[in-house]
C-alpha cells in the first residue's frame, strides 16, 4: 500500500472517530474535545493534500529559479497557506464555547448535555 | 463614488467602524448607520446597473468578489434590516457593545453576499457565526441563551468541518477554489460535503433543526436579523451553485422542498409565537433554494416581512399562541401582524407577490399541486397569528416603533408604484390569493380545536431537536447525499 493512501485512511479514522464522539459522548467538554479532533482531521486532510506534489518546503533559497526537478518536489503551499486560517478560526470558537461552557458549569457542574435541554 | 470604492467601503467599513467604536462607544449608532446605509446604496446601485462586476484580489488563487445582481439583492436586503433594526433599538435597550457587533455581522453578510471563492466563503461565513453567536449570548440576558449560543457555534463549526472537507477535495480535482470552477465538475463527493455545511448555516431541513431555538430564544431585535438576513449567508452560495449545476440544483431543490414541508407542519403544530415565525423561516428558506432565478427578490421579500415580525414580538402580553389574541397588541404591531403574512403569502401588489412566479428547480403538474398545498399549510400557519379574541383587552399605551414603519411601509411599498394596478394578470393573482386564502383559513378552522385541546403540556421543542439529533440530523443527510451520488448504491 502507498504510504499516502494509508495516510488518506488514518485521516479518514480520524474524522470518524471525532464525528462519532460529537454524536455519542453527553459530557459537553468531551463533545468540544470530539470537534476539535474532527477538526484536526480537517486540518490533516490539507496538509495531505499539499503533500501529493512533494515533501520539501515550499520555500526558495535564493533569488534565482531553481532546476525544474527540485520543483517538482516541492509541496503546494496553497492548501497550507489556506489550512492556516481555518485552524485559527476552529482555534476562536474552541475558546468562545470553553468560556460558554464554564459558565454552564455553574447550572450543572457534571456538564452533562440532557440537563441544559429543555 | 464609482462601485469599486463602494463595495470596499461596504466590505471593509463596517470592520473599521468595529474597531473605531471599540474606542469611542458613543459612534456605535451613528456608524451603524452609515454602514447599513452604502450596504443599501450598493445593493441598488448593483440593481440599477444590472451588470455584474468581478474582482480577483491576490491572482487566480485569492480572493473572488463577483457583485452581481444576485448579490445586489441580498446587500439590500442586509442594509435594509439593519437599518430598520438599528432605527428600532435607537432609543437604549440594547447594550453599546452590542452595536460593536452588529457592524461585525454586517460586514460579515455583506462579504458572505459578494465573494464566490470557497475559502472567503468559509472565512466570511465563520465571521457571521461568531458575531450571530455573541449577540445571542449577549442581548439573552437568561441562563437558557448560554446553552441555545453553545449549540448554535459547536454545530456551525461543525457544519464549516464537513464544508473544509469538500473544499479539499474539490481542490484536490481542480487545483482551485473557484465557486465556479467547482460548480463545473460533475457531481462528486466534494459538492455533498459543500452542501452539508451550506444547509446547515442556510437551516434547511434536519440539518436546519438548530434555527428554531436559536430564533426564538433571542433577543426580539436579534431575532429580526437572525431570521431576516443572517440566515440567507448560507443560502446565497447554495443558489449559486444551484445555478450554474444542474445535478446540484435537483439535490439542493429536494432538501428546499423537504424543509419547506417541514416547516410549516413544525410551524402548525408550535406552541409558541417566536417559534412557529422561526419554523416559517425555515420553510421560507425551503422555497428560496427551490426557485434559484427567483432567489434574490424571494430572499428580500421574506426578509423584510420577517423581520417585521420579529420586530413585533416585544413587549407582548404572551407569547404562548394558545392564550394569542391579537386585539392585546399594539396598533403598529397589530399592523405588521397583518402585512407582514400577506406579503409572505404572496397577495398582490404586496412586495411577497413580486417574488411569487420564478422559475423552480423541478417543474411538472405535481409541482404545481405541491406549491398550492404549500400556499394553503403558509396561510393556515399565519392565521394563527390572526387570532382574535371579542373582548377588547387594554393595550400598554407605548411610542410606534420606527423601525418597524420603516418595514411596513417597504412591505407596502409597490402600491405606490405607478403600474402596479394596471398589471393585465392582476385579477387572476388576486383571485388564486383568495382562493389559497379561504382554504388555508378553512384549515385553520378544522385544526384549531386540536391544537388547543390539550392545556396541560407545556411550550416545549419538538422532540428531535436536542443537540444529538442536530449532530444525527447532519450524519443522516450527509450520508443519503453520498448515497445519491452515481454509483453510491450498489447494484
Amino acid at each position: 500500500m502507498q504510504a499516502i493512501r494509508l495516510l488518506e485512511l488514518l485521516v479518514l479514522l480520524t474524522a470518524l472517530i471525532g464525528f462519532s464522539g460529537l454524536l455519542l459522548r453527553r459530557n459537553l467538554i468531551q463533545k468540544v474535545l470530539a470537534m476539535d479532533v474532527f477538526g484536526s482531521a480537517v486540518i490533516a486532510l490539507f496538509v495531505l493534500l499539499a503533500a501529493r506534489s512533494g515533501l520539501r518546503s515550499p520555500i526558495l533559497s535564493s533569488g534565482d529559479s531553481p532546476p525544474a526537478d527540485t520543483l517538482q518536489a516541492m509541496a503546494d503551499p496553497i492548501p497550507q497557506a489556506v489550512i492556516l486560517t481555518a485552524i485559527v478560526i476552529g482555534l476562536s470558537i474552541q475558546a468562545l464555547l470553553l468560556v460558554v461552557i464554564s459558565r454552564l458549569s455553574a447550572i450543572d457542574p457534571c456538564l452533562h448535555s440532557d440537563s441544559f435541554e429543555e | 463614488m464609482t462601485t469599486p470604492i463602494l463595495l470596499l467601503t461596504a466590505l471593509l467599513g463596517p470592520y473599521l467602524a468595529a474597531f473605531l467604536v471599540g474606542m469611542v462607544p458613543a459612534l456605535g449608532r451613528p456608524l451603524l448607520l452609515f454602514s447599513s446605509v452604502i450596504a443599501t446604496v450598493l445593493g441598488v446601485s448593483t440593481l440599477t446597473a444590472d451588470t455584474s462586476l468581478t474582482l480577483q484580489l491576490l491572482g487566480p488563487l485569492g480572493v473572488t468578489l463577483s457583485l452581481d445582481p444576485l448579490a445586489g439583492w441580498f446587500l439590500l436586503l442586509d442594509g435594509l434590516v439593519f437599518l430598520a433594526v438599528l432605527l428600532d433599538v435607537w432609543k437604549g435597550s440594547i447594550r453599546s457593545g452590542s452595536m460593536r457587533l452588529m457592524l461585525v455581522l454586517l460586514g460579515g453578510l455583506s462579504g458572505a453576499a459578494v465573494v464566490t471563492d470557497l475559502i472567503s466563503l468559509y472565512v466570511t461565513l465563520e465571521v457571521v457565526a461568531i458575531a450571530a453567536f455573541l449577540l445571542v449570548l449577549a442581548e439573552g440576558g437568561s441562563e437558557s441563551n448560554l446553552w441555545v449560543a453553545l449549540r448554535y457555534l459547536l454545530i456551525g463549526n461543525t457544519a464549516m468541518s464537513l464544508y473544509l472537507v469538500g473544499t479539499a477535495l474539490v481542490y484536490a480535482q481542480t487545483e482551485s477554489f473557484q465557486l465556479v470552477t467547482a460548480a463545473s465538475l460533475p457531481i462528486c463527493a466534494g459538492h455533498l460535503f459543500l452542501l452539508i455545511g451550506l444547509f446547515t448555516k442556510g437551516g434547511l431541513f434536519l440539518n436546519g433543526l438548530w434555527l428554531p431555538t436559536t430564533h426564538a430564544a433571542a433577543a426580539a431585535p436579534i431575532s429580526a436579523l437572525l431570521s431576516g438576513s443572517v440566515v440567507t449567508a448560507g443560502v446565497i452560495p447554495l443558489v449559486r451553485l444551484s445555478l450554474l449545476n444542474e445535478a446540484l440544483a435537483s439535490r439542493i431543490g429536494a432538501i428546499g422542498l423537504a424543509s419547506a414541508l417541514l416547516g410549516l407542519i413544525a410551524a402548525l403544530l408550535c406552541r409558541d409565537l417566536k417559534r412557529l415565525l422561526a419554523w416559517s423561516t425555515l420553510s421560507q428558506m425551503g422555497l428560496l433554494v427551490l426557485a434559484p432565478a427567483a432567489a434574490g427578490l424571494l430572499g428580500l421579500s421574506h426578509g423584510l416581512a420577517k423581520a417585521a415580525l420579529f420586530l413585533s414580538c416585544q413587549a407582548l402580553p404572551t407569547r404562548n399562541l394558545r392564550d394569542w389574541n391579537l386585539s392585546a397588541c399594539r396598533p403598529d404591531q397589530r399592523l405588521a401582524f397583518w402585512i407582514a403574512p400577506l406579503s409572505l403569502a404572496g397577495l398582490p401588489p404586496l412586495i411577497g407577490a413580486w417574488a411569487k412566479g420564478g422559475e423552480l428547480s423541478f417543474s411538472g403538474n405535481w409541482m404545481k399541486l405541491v406549491i398550492a398545498l404549500l400556499s394553503v399549510l403558509a396561510i393556515a400557519v399565519y392565521a394563527r397569528i390572526w387570532q382574535k379574541d371579542p373582548i377588547q383587552v387594554q393595550a400598554a399605551v407605548q411610542p410606534i416603533s420606527v423601525g418597524l414603519a420603516l418595514l411596513v411601509a417597504l412591505l407596502v411599498s409597490p402600491l405606490v408604484a405607478p403600474g402596479s394596478w394596471l398589471d393585465a394578470s392582476l385579477p387572476s393573482k388576486l383571485l388564486l390569493s383568495g382562493i389559497t386564502l379561504i382554504a388555508g383559513l378553512s384549515l385553520h378552522r378544522l385544526l384549531r380545536p386540536l391544537l388547543n385541546a390539550d392545556d396541560s403540556k407545556p411550550i416545549e421543542p419538538l422532540i428531535f431537536e436536542r443537540l444529538e439529533h442536530l449532530i444525527g440530523g447532519l450524519g443522516l443527510i450527509g450520508g443519503v447525499l453520498l448515497l445519491s451520488l452515481p454509483g453510491g448504491v450498489p447494484q
